[in-house]
Order: structure tokens, then sequence, then C-alpha cells
């Protein structure tokens, strides 16, 4: 993998851009002075609770609704006054849509992709179908091109749709949380993809994403967005050290831990044990305590202590000991005794 | 050979054979030899030829027209609303059609339109005109608000409730007419593809050809469209004309074909149905061509059905339509339950 390094290659400019539904008792302003650009080859994660305004930004910039002040530039060319064929060679996008179609196979789908190139009849030709066929291998579905769409896996079809927006050959692609309803592996599997074409085909990539770890670390940008407050943008670290992050998703059930860059939850502690053993058994064995209410203190006399060993648990308290050999019975063990904190 | 041309070929053989079939079967048995024979051009019996010429012929090229009319109606209402259900009668074009019809028809006992056409009920030129006007009122009806709202869910039930307000209008009509009147209306609401003449035809062809040639140019879109609006709009389709294209050519195709033969359902469900059954694909390109052809063929047969051998007076085509649509209708219902196949 080739590093990254920023061009200054502005794919798309939106200076000063004004968001949100224009409706007649006036307009609903979503988010204000928005100075966006897209630099080229960057892959950018659109961040944000819900609400805060990812879809309506979403949207804007796919040209699907109008912006309520401002312009955007894809090249250099304004958007709204271009022809929408010359955008669709520009930017493609891949949507939250369900696709319900019994009847369509995947290679039909992604070569609707070649929309902008082909004449009236849509007729493709050796070119368009080589688009497609590398489409296919880029998202590793070259031996699915005659199945039908609907048999596929979420995983699977949200790739196809990725393979569509690759197809339609575009410097900039745009997709609109691409991870929804995907189980982990998919998950990573679709962000570490997006991630390689950003790096080896230097196509810029605006994705929107509740994928706080996963854009942590693969973003090379982050765009946050929180409602009534500005955009921050930037990379993911300066974003984590100015306490951007920490700020937008404080919750009182948990905590954005700026030492290692992770979620925690915060736990209610109702009971206190102290412990000790081995690293790793011992960093379980204090999860699962914490789950369970019981807050790890430094050794004392009236609260139970338990020793970790290689095999076993025990817990000394009240100058009696017992052995478990599982974290489950240790936690049985200690619900049975009258533990103050 | 591919399985699609194979299916081609089969319907494109089908086509002329059910047309003179269409032709030779009826109430008057017609020689298999005499037909051939007006083929060459041979002088047959004048009334042989009239009976062709005049009743048969006429009669079998309309059942061309609604066959080709209808079913791409459907078939770009479905992709439209994105609805398996969806037909232009839902729009309401068939019972805008029909109020028409009615007004004209049933108006005289409201003192509204006094004359009817002594030269029978189907071929009197103020019906046609006063149907497509109905048909012509609801869809700009339809057209107007189309904008207006932004998803096709709302345009459909907006659509089935102007059919439904319509077809109240209608009913009172109905219920204030004399019997006569409302005996040759309700002789209209069956459908019959008799009774017109090679003016009609010509007329019908002046809509319905154009229509075609614009539907088959709409391929392209239509496939994008899909995938739904938005994306549709990110290949690059200008989705507030292909709306409105799409609601004319379908509305003015379904209005023609009503004005003139009465409204024929399930024709316009049915048919795209099996279209998609028989090609397996959501391509228009194969859609449209396999829609008019099955159209076709299944339009021919029910008109043979409808004027069986031996029986002097001919079943009104919509029951026979119907016999062959509903159940086509359940099967996709019960089909889409299990697996939400087709569309959303």
């Amino acid at each position: 993998m080739s590093s990254y390094i920023p061009t200054y290659h502005a794919i798309l400019d939106a200076p000063d851009l004004h968001i949100g539904y224009k409706n007649k008792r006036g307009d609903i302003s979503i988010a204000n002075h928005l100075n966006l650009h897209i630099y080229k080859g960057e892959m950018i994660c659109l961040l944000g609770p819900n609400g805060s305004g990812k879809s309506t930004l979403i949207r804007t910039l796919a040209g699907m609704q109008k912006p309520l002040a401002g312009d955007i530039y894809i090249q250099n060319k304004r958007m709204h006054s271009g022809n929408l064929n010359d955008v669709a060679k520009q930017m493609s996008v891949v949507l939250t849509e369900k696709i319900d179609l019994s009847t369509i196979t995947v290679f039909e789908l992604v070569a609707l992709g070649r929309f902008p190139y082909t004449n009236w009849y849509g007729k493709l030709t050796k070119n368009d179908t080589q688009a497609v066929e590398n489409a296919l291998i880029q998202v590793n579905l070259e031996t699915y091109a005659n199945r039908f769409f609907c048999t596929l896996s979420d995983g699977e079809k949200q790739r196809t749709m990725i393979a569509k927006a690759l197809a339609q050959d575009t410097p900039f692609i745009m997709l609109d949380e691409p991870t929804a309803h995907l189980d982990l592996p998919n998950r990573i599997e679709i962000m570490k993809l997006l991630k390689n074409l950003a790096r080896n085909t230097f196509k810029s990539i605006l994705l929107s994403t509740h994928e706080l770890d996963l854009a942590l670390q693969l973003a090379d940008r982050i765009w946050l967005m929180q409602s009534y407050k500005p955009m921050q943008c930037g990379t993911p670290e300066d974003l984590v050290l100015n306490g951007s992050f920490e700020q937008a998703f404080k919750k009182q059930s948990f905590n954005f831990d700026i030492a290692d860059g992770l979620f925690k939850i915060v736990y209610e502690y109702t009971k206190a044990v102290s412990v000790e053993g081995e690293p790793i058994r011992l960093f379980w064995t204090k999860r699962a305590l914490s789950r369970h209410g019981f807050k790890v203190e430094p050794k004392q006399t009236d609260i139970p202590h338990i020793t970790v060993f290689d095999t076993a648990w025990e817990i000394t308290h009240n100058n009696t000991k017992e052995q478990c050999s599982t974290i489950f019975e240790l936690l049985i063990a200690l619900s049975q005794k009258h533990i103050k904190y | 050979m591919q399985n699609k041309t194979r299916y081609f070929i089969i319907l494109l053989i089908l086509v002329p054979v059910c047309f003179s079939a269409d032709i030779l079967l009826g109430s008057t048995h017609i020689p298999f030899s005499i037909f051939v024979d007006m083929l060459r051009g041979i002088e047959i019996d004048e009334t042989w030829r009239i009976i062709i010429t005049e009743l048969r012929l006429p009669r079998a090229i309309v059942a061309v027209f609604v066959g080709i009319a209808l079913p791409i109606s459907g078939l770009l209402m479905q992709t439209f609303f994105r609805n398996p259900l969806a037909d232009p009668y839902v729009l309401g074009i068939s019972t805008g059609a029909s109020l028409g019809v009615a007004l004209f028809s049933l108006g005289g006992g409201l003192g509204m339109v006094a004359i009817i056409s002594n030269f029978g009920f189907a071929s009197s030129w103020g019906l046609i005109i006063a149907a497509c006007l109905g048909a012509l009122m609801v869809m700009l009806l339809v057209v107007t608000i189309a904008p207006k709202v932004y998803d096709t869910t709302s345009l459909l039930i907006i659509g089935i409730m102007l059919g439904s307000v319509t077809s109240a209008v209608v009913s009172v009509l109905q219920f204030f007419s004399n019997p006569n009147e409302l005996h040759a209306f309700l002789m209209w609401t069956f459908g019959s593809f008799s009774g017109l003449g090679w003016t009609e035809i010509i007329i019908m062809a002046c809509f319905i050809v154009p229509l075609l040639i614009i539907s088959f140019t709409m391929q392209k879109p239509l496939n994008a469209l899909l995938l739904g609006e938005n994306y549709a709009q990110g290949l690059g389709v200008r989705i507030s004309l292909l709306r409105f294209q799409i609601i004319i050519v379908a509305s003015l195709l379904a209005g023609v074909v009503t004005a003139f033969t009465g409204p024929i359902g399930f024709i316009g469900i049915a048919v795209p149905h099996i279209a998609r059954m028989v090609f397996k694909t959501t391509n228009h390109k194969t859609l449209i061509a396999a829609s008019i052809l099955i159209g076709c063929n299944l339009l021919l047969l029910c008109d043979m059905i409808s004027q069986l051998p031996g029986f002097q007076s001919s079943l009104p085509i919509n029951t026979v339509t119907a016999m062959f649509g509903a159940p086509i209708v359940i099967f996709v219902i019960l089909k889409g339950r299990k697996s939400r196949l087709h569309y959303s």
C-alpha cells in the first residue's frame, strides 16, 4: 500500500455552503457556512450522531437536493449549471436504497454504471464491457457476473453497488452508510476495499458511517457533523487531540478514551473487590467484574480479594478462601457474599 | 440458440397465426381456402369479402392495437411506481374515460347532452371525443399533482382516490339515467373490439405508432429507473422529464384504447408479468418487445374465445381478459409475498 500524499488537487469544492430544506414557511437550515474541499485520492469519513445532517449533506453534494445557499464545484465547474450526464461522469453514488429486483444479474446491474457513456439505446461497447469486468474484479465479484442480484448476501450486494460506482468511472465516489446492515467482517472488508480504491486508483471517496473505530483507523480525513455546531474537518488524529471527538460523542453511558482511541462503556459500580494476577487473565477478569458492577480497588481488609492463577480464581474474604475454575463460577460465588461498597 | 431468441421467434410466428385464426373463427366460419384466395388477390364472394374486410379484419387489428397499448402502458406504470400491481387503471385514466362516456351517454337523463348517435353506440364520434376528454382530464390532474408529491407511493394513492371519485360520479350518473341509456353504457363498459371501422383504426394508429416509438426510446432511462429515482439521477437521468414522459405516454396509450374499446382490465397488469416470467429479465429492451408480442397474441386469443364458433353473440372481452388476468395477479401477489421478488 503506497502511502497517501496530500496533493491539494481539489476534486470537489463547496465554499460557504448552506444546506437544509426549502419549505413554504421558510427554509429549514441544517448546517451553515460549510467550507468543503475534497482532494484527489483521499478517503473522507463523514461522522456524526443521528440527525446531525449527514444524509442531507450527501444528498446535497450528490445534487439530489439544492443547497439553500452557495455552490458546489466539481473539478472547478459549477455543478447545478452543468448537464446531469456530465456530473454523472464526475461523481458516482452508492445509496442506502434497497434494490429489490428479482431478475437482474450482477453484470446487468453493474453495467447500469455505464449509463453516462452509452448511446441512446444503451448498447454496451467492448470498452463498456471491459469497464464492467474490471469493476467486478476490483470488488472480487468476477465469478458472480451471471448470478441474480437477489441471491447475493448483503455484503456481496454492497460490493456490487460499489462495482456499479466503479464502472461509472468517476474521480469521485460518494457512499451513504455503506456499512449499515452488515456484520463486522463485512464492515471491515468494505471499509478496507474503499480505502484501497482511494489508494490505488486515486479516486476520492466520501462516505458517511457510524463506524467510529474503523473511521479513526482508515480515514485520511474526517468530517465531523454535530447539530447546531460548526462542522469539524481534519485528520482523525487532529480531531482526537483537539478534543472534538470526545465532545461530539460524549454520552453518560460511555466515554471516548483519548489514551487508546476506543469507546468505553461507563459502568455503574455498586460493590468493590481487589484483584491481582497475570496481565491478560487479569484484564478479562476485571472486565467481567466491571460489567457486574464490581469496582476494582487496591487491596483492603474488608473487601474480597481475588487472586488470578493460571487455571483458577481464588477469593479471599473474611479469612475464608474459595476456589473457582471459571469466571462464571467466580461471579456466582461473589454474588452470594455480602459485599459493601 | 439462446432461449431468449427462441421465445422471440416463437412469439413472432404466433402473431400472424393468431391473427389469421381470429379472422377465420367466429359466428360465421370462413373457409381457409377463401382466406388464402383473398390474400393471393383472387376475386372472392362479396359476402365473404365484406365479412373479412369490414368486420373481422378491423376487429383483429383493434385487438392487436390493444395488445400493444395496454401492456406497454402497464409496464411503464410498474417501473414508474416500482410496484408490481400498478397499471394504467391505477392512475384513474380508464375511469376518466368512463366518466366522459357516462356524461355523454347518460347525460341525457340529466339534460346535459341530449343527442345520442343513431349509428350504434360505439361508432359515435361524440362518444369517442367524450371518452378522450375524460381520460385527458384525469391525466392532466395527475400530471399537475405529480411534481408536487415527492414519492411515488403518494402519487399511487392519489391515482386510486381520483379513480374512486370519478367512478362515484359515474355511479351517480347511472342512477339518474333511463334504462336504455344505462344498457348502452353498460355494454361499453364490458369492452368490445367490434363495431369499429377503418376511420377509427387510422385514428388509433396515429396515436399508438408514435407512442410506441417513444416508449422504445425510453428504455435506457427506464432501466436506470429500476434502481430508484435517486440512483437514476446519479446516473444522469433527468427525473422530472422522465416522469413527465412516462405519465404522458402511459396515459395516452391507455386513454386512446379505452375510448375506442371500453375499459379492458388485467391486460396492463398481467402481460408485463408474463414477459418477466418468460424472459427472466428486468431489461426494458427485452420487456417492451416481449410485452408487445405477448400482448398481441393474448388479445387475439381472448378475441377468439369471446366470439366462439356456434354462438351468435360474443362474450364481453373484459370477462375473457379477467379470466386470464386475475389468476396471474393472484400468482404475482403470492410469489411477491414469499420472497418480495419483483419490486419493493
